[in-house]
């Protein structure tokens, strides 16, 4: 079994290596975002079958996540090869995945991932900006219901803060506006209310330039925000710098 | 108006040739000159397979030299090519934005000075280990250079898991083409001991660069941390606590 | 540089039949790309640092143009094959 990724923009960010999978998979099976790169993907191999059928609104994830895991087994208990494509890194913010890997080495079956571009990649590019730097990634929901401790001298990076608590499926392009508000408020402990913040989505498709919004935290509850939207938080505070280390590591 | 001259940017990934999106292949293709930083033979390879006209900017590792020096060097060379008229691409190993300060500064001076500019994503180190280890970066994780970490000192939050870049470079002036780097790793392990166990175990990766091998993936405790064998393609990676 | 243990790798690279096939016949297809021993070994071994040594990359580093003294040393070998021809 290969759980490869497509990238983010349609049929041009697919990497030779997945696209070879897709093509020689028995069985293909894919999870993207959009019409266009279902039509391409399931053009790729016969057997292809869209897995987006597993969601519902008002369906749990989590049900969606098992149901998907055991489609996708079924065909690799009988021996066959399976490929399953997801858009974008099929591993970052997708349960299912690792888990469908986890149970197929589990039953001896070979299990890989191939990694894509991710929605990350592509505001790192699209924002200049160098996680190496310093960055802090989180899942909205989590961030504010674990309540990580994160620093403010280092840039933070939120996702699917359209999706804030929810715990189904739905249709809309927000599915969570009230939430905005409570995470407005987190925020604004952590930072000046005049903090201003990037909201960015990826471009989908090759004839568009990606959305980049820079708002305060104040407005965030009544900004553009859809589930597609990734929050960047830039530091607010200057980082420290420990001289002598600097010096040490030749680096002043 | 747009002056004649352009530049783009595009990272290769780490796997020669396979992980080259089709969006950095045109880019490639359109390009007059390639200027390329990359980490094995096979993709220097491959780059002369597929460009007439590429020169490589490792030339301007200069022994001795600060990495800021060396750096600057690449981007007046890229420059030189852009301000002269010519159609450049630049292409890294990974992803062109991360760990790499020549991109940058070239792409602001060349947007400053009214050039067309454009970037395409590369599939980093982090995605290969995300993929590789099997780790979700959603449940939440911090990225950083780890020379940029113990200089900072910032607050690490344990309970997320930890991915610290070019763990070769640690107290490096530039590429002196060392292998491993014990001084630098003990460093790292005093500051990192004032959060975590001695016990508490990390991965020390290295992507598959070769299409036969697999990525190189060793467990160690991260109080043996300056025992391990490091080289230029290595990252860590510290699961939560 | 290895040419042909370069060649091969990013055949399996860029073409999937070949990476398939590879993996199902490894000794006959190294055989019809005329690998040398040590470079069939070093495949066979699947280890990165045996493949970067036969590709003539010590450790991992930037790689550096070596265009000038591999331009230099195909004019050698041309002249070369062409005492040998006559």
């Amino acid at each position: 079994m290969t759980v490869v990724g497509t990238g983010y923009r349609i049929a041009s960010q697919i990497t030779p290596e997945s696209l070879a999978r897709i093509k020689a998979a028995d069985k293909f099976f894919y999870l993207v975002a959009d019409v266009v790169t279902e039509t391409w993907l399931a053009g790729l191999n016969p057997s292809a079958e869209n897995l987006t059928d597993s969601y519902a609104p008002g369906k749990s994830r989590t049900d969606t996540y098992n149901e998907i895991v055991d489609r996708i087994l079924a065909p690799v208990r009988t021996g066959l090869h399976v490929c399953v494509a997801f858009y974008g890194h099929p591993g970052v913010f997708a349960h299912s995945t690792h888990e469908a890997i986890r149970r197929a080495r589990k039953e001896g079956v070979p299990a890989r991932m191939l990694p894509g571009i991710s929605a990350q990649d592509c505001l790192f590019a699209d924002l200049g900006f160098d996680p190496s730097d310093g960055c802090q990634i989180f899942e909205a929901t989590g961030f504010l219901v674990q309540k990580p401790k994160t620093d403010p001298s280092c840039a933070l990076i939120l996702y699917q803060a359209g999706a804030i608590g929810v715990s189904t499926f739905e249709t809309s392009a927000l599915w969570n506006r009230s939430a905005l508000q409570v995470l407005s408020e987190v925020l604004s402990k952590k930072y000046p209310p005049k903090h201003r913040i990037t909201l960015y989505t990826a471009p989908h498709f090759p004839v568009c330039d990606p959305i980049i919004l820079r708002i305060s935290i104040a407005r965030l509850p009544k900004a553009d925000v859809t589930i597609a939207t990734t929050l960047f938080i830039p530091p607010s505070k200057e980082p420290r710098w420990d001289d002598r280390m600097a010096r040490r590591l030749g680096m002043s | 108006m747009k002056r004649k001259g352009a530049l783009t940017v595009v990272g290769l990934g780490y796997r020669a040739a396979a992980q080259v999106t089709p969006e950095v292949l045109s880019a490639i293709g359109q390009s007059d000159k390639l200027y390329h930083l990359v980490y094995d033979p096979l993709t220097t390879a491959w780059i002369r397979a597929v460009h007439p006209n590429s020169t490589s900017l490792a030339d301007s590792w200069k022994p001795g030299a600060s990495v800021a020096e060396c750096c600057d060097a690449m981007v007046r060379q890229i420059m030189a090519s852009v301000r002269a008229g010519t159609d450049v691409c630049v292409a890294f190993s990974g992803h062109p934005t991360i760990c790499v300060y020549p991109t940058r500064e070239s792409l602001r001076l060349a947007k400053r000075e009214g050039f067309k500019t454009r970037i395409f994503p590369g599939l980093s180190a982090i995605d290969c280990l995300f993929a590789d280890i099997g780790v979700d970066p959603g449940l939440g994780c911090q990225i950083w250079e780890t020379k940029t970490l113990l200089v900072r000192k910032p607050k690490l939050n344990p309970k997320t898991n930890i991915v610290l870049l070019q763990l070769q470079m640690i107290g490096r002036t530039a590429d002196d083409g060392a292998e491993t780097n014990r001084e630098g790793l003990e460093m790292l392990r005093s500051f990192l001991m004032r959060v975590y166990p001695r016990h508490h175990r990390a991965a020390i990766y290295e992507a598959a660069t070769f299409p036969v091998a697999g990525p190189v993936i060793q467990w160690i405790p991260l109080g043996h941390l300056p025992r391990a064998v490091i080289n230029a393609l290595s990252t860590l990676l510290i699961p939560g606590i | 540089m290895a040419k042909r243990l370069t060649d091969f790798l990013i055949k399996l690279s860029t073409d999937s039949h070949s990476l398939e096939q590879f993996e199902t016949d490894p000794a006959g297809t190294m055989d019809a790309a005329g690998l040398s021993a040590t470079e069939r070994k070093a495949v066979l071994s699947r280890n990165p640092n045996a493949l970067r040594k036969e590709l003539g990359q010590p450790h991992v580093s930037h790689m550096t143009d070596e265009k000038k003294k591999t331009a230099k040393k195909k004019k050698k070998t041309a002249k070369k094959k062409a005492a040998k021809k006559k």
